[in-house]
């Protein structure tokens, strides 16, 4: 029994059918989203010059990925396709890190997809969607369609993929 | 997995500097949040002030974080947060409960009822709507509620039943 139905049967011990009835229609509003700036406004001059320090070792880092990802992207993407195949949660979440730089294989989206759907981990679930988000393949009515398909967690991955779309 | 244990290991990874953890455990918990916020400021705005500095607070204190306990962490951070923005509340506004797609005729009902228990809710003592709200929304035990309250389980369940008791009495049921 989850703490909320634990809850609900205190109100109910504590007012009988009353408190049933008032945790049933105890109104709840949708929270507003995270607003970003603010999360992230930096303390002082010295945080902006280490932000711009720390992008500009980024953009170094990037052109240097850019060059060296091509050859890499065919071996990369088979090792990592092996783990995702295991089906061990900590093996997949492995192989999930490992593709992040892979840019150029078909197959990686049908296989993130197929994660997303029919792992029961969540921790999987989320890797694979935020993959998938960055990965940009998938139009509105795939979302919609992937998103029909997930057998566990599905109310809680509706709201991780609402929350990349309101982070974006 | 629980929703318990979903938030520990979001939170572990944003204690680890994982910003999109942090923004999947605000997806995750924001409406809980947002709807204790709520009622105890009894200002929609004042309490999304209090919510944008709850996660702000827990991005920057990351670091505190033990590993476990992410739930109950978060609202007490709330509640302090709440505490440094909050004037006396009011009557908080009906929340949107109905259904746009359903009868007119019903939503109509439910927001009236909504109303009336905002009302009755605004009418509690501070420390006893604050156990009522705490424990209809937070999806925590006894002791974790009594945590965050600074409050023992047994004066919790007391605050529970006087709470109970007022709200049936003023709503008539």
């Amino acid at each position: 029994m989850s703490h909320n139905e634990d809850m609900r049967s205190i109100w109910q011990d504590e007012a009988g059918d009353a408190g049933a009835k008032l945790w049933d229609e105890f109104p709840l509003s949708a929270a507003p989203p995270m607003e970003r700036q603010a999360a992230e406004r930096p303390q002082g001059p010295w945080l902006w010059a280490g932000i711009a320090a720390s992008w500009a070792v980024v953009g170094v880092m990037v052109l240097w990925n850019l060059e060296l990802r091509s050859d890499v992207d065919a071996a990369q993407a088979q090792a990592a396709l092996a783990l995702l195949s295991t089906g061990r949660s900590d093996q997949v979440l492995a192989g999930l890190q490992s593709v992040q730089t892979v840019k150029n294989h078909g197959g990686l989206t049908d296989v993130l997809l197929q994660l997303l759907q029919t792992s029961d981990d969540p921790n999987v679930q989320l890797e694979a969607l935020e993959l998938l988000y960055q990965r940009g393949d998938l139009s509105s009515a795939d979302w919609n369609a992937a998103l029909k398909n997930v057998r566990h967690h599905k109310e809680f991955i509706e709201r991780a993929l609402k929350a990349q779309e309101i982070e974006i | 997995m629980s929703e318990l244990e979903l938030a520990d290991t979001l939170m572990q990874k944003a204690a680890r500097g994982n910003r999109r953890a942090m923004d999947q455990l605000y997806g995750l918990l924001a409406t809980p949040l947002y709807n204790y916020l709520l009622r105890l400021s009894g200002d929609p705005d004042l309490a999304n002030d209090a919510l944008q500095n709850t996660f702000l607070q827990a991005w920057q204190s990351r670091d505190t974080f033990r590993g476990d306990g992410a739930r109950p962490w978060l609202f007490v951070i709330a509640r302090n947060a709440s505490r440094r923005l909050r004037t006396p509340p009011v009557a908080t506004p009906a929340a949107e409960t109905a259904d746009p797609g359903a009868d007119p005729a019903a939503a109509q009902t439910a927001r009236e009822t909504a109303a009336q228990l905002e009302h009755a809710l605004a009418k509690l003592p501070e420390d006893t709507r604050e156990a009522i709200v705490l424990s209809r929304v937070a999806g925590l035990d006894l002791d974790e509620i009594a945590g965050i309250l600074g409050t023992t389980n047994g004066a919790l369940r007391v605050r529970l039943s006087r709470g109970l008791a007022a709200l049936k009495k003023e709503l008539e049921l």
